[in-house]
């Protein structure tokens, strides 16, 4: 029982939120590259069997913190080559033999490569793209330790999306899809489909000083299929909502992120619910 | 004079639902963009344009170069005496992943009939003029404000006039 009880409480929610556009906006320049460093946390508390919320008598938790390195280059407007390494640190707590025992793991994640490829529309008072990314992920986040960093599988994505923007409107509309391959050790997670919807304004601009201040809404849907990691099922459904806000000037670019999960069910028994920070600052030129 | 006051009011009327007339100084080039709509995306053609060797970098902040996401348009300051390349600037544009549609500049010299057309020499380069009244510019001093196609920037042979528009002529003599 105390086994079965403490495999339950491995089953903590991966973070769902591998997939992230790097730099949309910019550069749609001729050989205009940039990179950016972005900060995600998750914070983990709550556990859930499918769609409620159970005791967790032990008050175990969850902590993910990852430092995103992103580049891109563009060798014309419709072709460009994205990369996205993760530096980890993750810890949690976990019940072995009815003690409650501490884990952690620091390194880096997994590679991914991404090549968005872009139609642009530009009218008099609007500009446009519709644009189709093949990506993959390469393993090289650890797979040792009882808290692996990665699966040590390759997996291929892909994803279609939309931005429409006007001087005072953005949006920008992404679907996408990871087959996620089989890992080490029987670690196998499902795979994913999500949509996100990224909607706002620029209600701030200045001419001259090429400066400007975007506020946006961010809605994240995902579903990812039943999997496996080392110590039982992962996979389940998210809802997640919240706001952005978008700072610029000349070729630098800030941008803070909160969202809150407002669903969510779980294959299983998992550890869920996390709120999400996401910080970051990108460099165009 | 009721009569009269209703003509004023039509013509004012008039002018105010007239096209939007664009006004470009002396020393600056003004270029209608398509999807101009956030500078930060348009950071690339701006410093496309900045690095034009005819572009005044000491003006528009620190480099030449004036986004207006309002009005769409991108304007240039020009160093005095420099010879203005226009295919450059189109170039840039579409380089930076924009569309040009349209220039506004600045033209003087001596206008001259030259079969059906009226040319103007300026900067080394031969402008057709096309609009109202250019027949009687013929022969005199101008300095005029002109509008050009991007496209037919792009597809101009060297050596042929370019076509403009003639939109104000600021002083005949």
């Amino acid at each position: 029982m105390t086994t079965f009880f403490m495999a339950l409480l491995l089953l903590v929610g991966g973070p769902l939120w591998a997939h992230q556009p790097v730099m949309d906006m910019a550069p749609r320049w001729k050989d205009g590259f940039g990179f950016q460093f972005r900060q995600e946390s998750f914070l983990f508390k709550d556990v859930m069997s499918g769609r409620n919320s159970i005791e967790n008598p032990f008050g175990l938790e969850k902590r993910v913190d990852k430092i995103w390195l992103e580049g891109i280059y563009t060798f014309r407007r419709e072709v460009r080559l994205s990369f996205k390494l993760p530096q980890i640190h993750q810890s949690r707590g976990v019940l072995i033999d009815g003690m409650p025992i501490h884990q952690s793991a620091e390194g880096f994640g997994d590679l991914i490569i991404g090549l968005p490829l872009k139609r642009y529309t530009n009218r008099a008072t609007r500009t446009g793209n519709i644009a189709f990314t093949p990506s993959i992920r390469l393993p090289s986040g650890s797979t040792d330790g009882d808290f692996p960093l990665g699966d040590g599988s390759l997996d291929f994505g892909f994803s279609f999306s939309k931005s429409i923007e006007t001087k005072g409107v953005y949006q920008y509309y992404d679907l996408f899809y990871w087959k996620n391959g089989e890992g080490e050790q029987g670690m196998e997670p499902g795979d994913e489909v999500g949509l996100d919807v990224n909607i706002g304004v620029h209600p701030y601009h200045n001419n001259l000083k090429n400066q400007g201040l975007f506020l946006m809404l961010d809605l994240s849907g995902r579903y990812e299929r039943e999997g496996r990691n080392l110590v039982g099922f992962t996979g389940g459904r998210q809802l997640n909502i919240g706001p952005v806000l978008v700072l610029y000037r000349g070729g630098v670019m800030f941008r803070a992120e909160y969202s809150l999960p407002v669903f969510e069910s779980v294959e299983g028994t998992q550890l869920a619910k996390t709120r999400k920070f996401n910080i970051g600052i990108g460099f165009v030129f | 004079m009721r009569n009269g006051f209703w003509l004023l009011f039509l013509a004012t009327a008039g002018l105010a639902f007239a096209g939007e007339e664009i006004s470009v100084k002396p020393g600056q080039i003004s270029v209608q963009v398509n999807g101009i709509v956030c500078s930060f995306c348009a950071h690339g053609a701006e410093k496309n344009l900045s690095r034009l060797p005819f572009v005044d970098p000491s003006r528009f902040g620190k480099d030449g170069v004036l986004v207006d996401i309002n009005s769409h348009r991108v304007t240039l300051a020009i160093k005095a005496g420099e010879r203005v390349d226009l295919g450059q600037i189109t170039k840039a544009i579409r380089k930076g992943g924009y569309d040009p549609v349209s220039l506004s500049l600045h033209l003087s010299g001596k206008v001259e009939k030259q079969g059906e057309r009226y040319l103007l020499r300026w900067q080394n380069q031969l402008f057709a003029l096309a609009g109202k009244d250019v027949a009687s510019l013929n022969h005199k001093e101008v300095s005029l404000q002109v509008e050009i196609d991007a496209k037919q920037i792009a597809s101009h042979v060297s050596g042929n006039p370019l076509p403009v528009t003639v939109v104000k002529v600021e002083s005949a003599t």
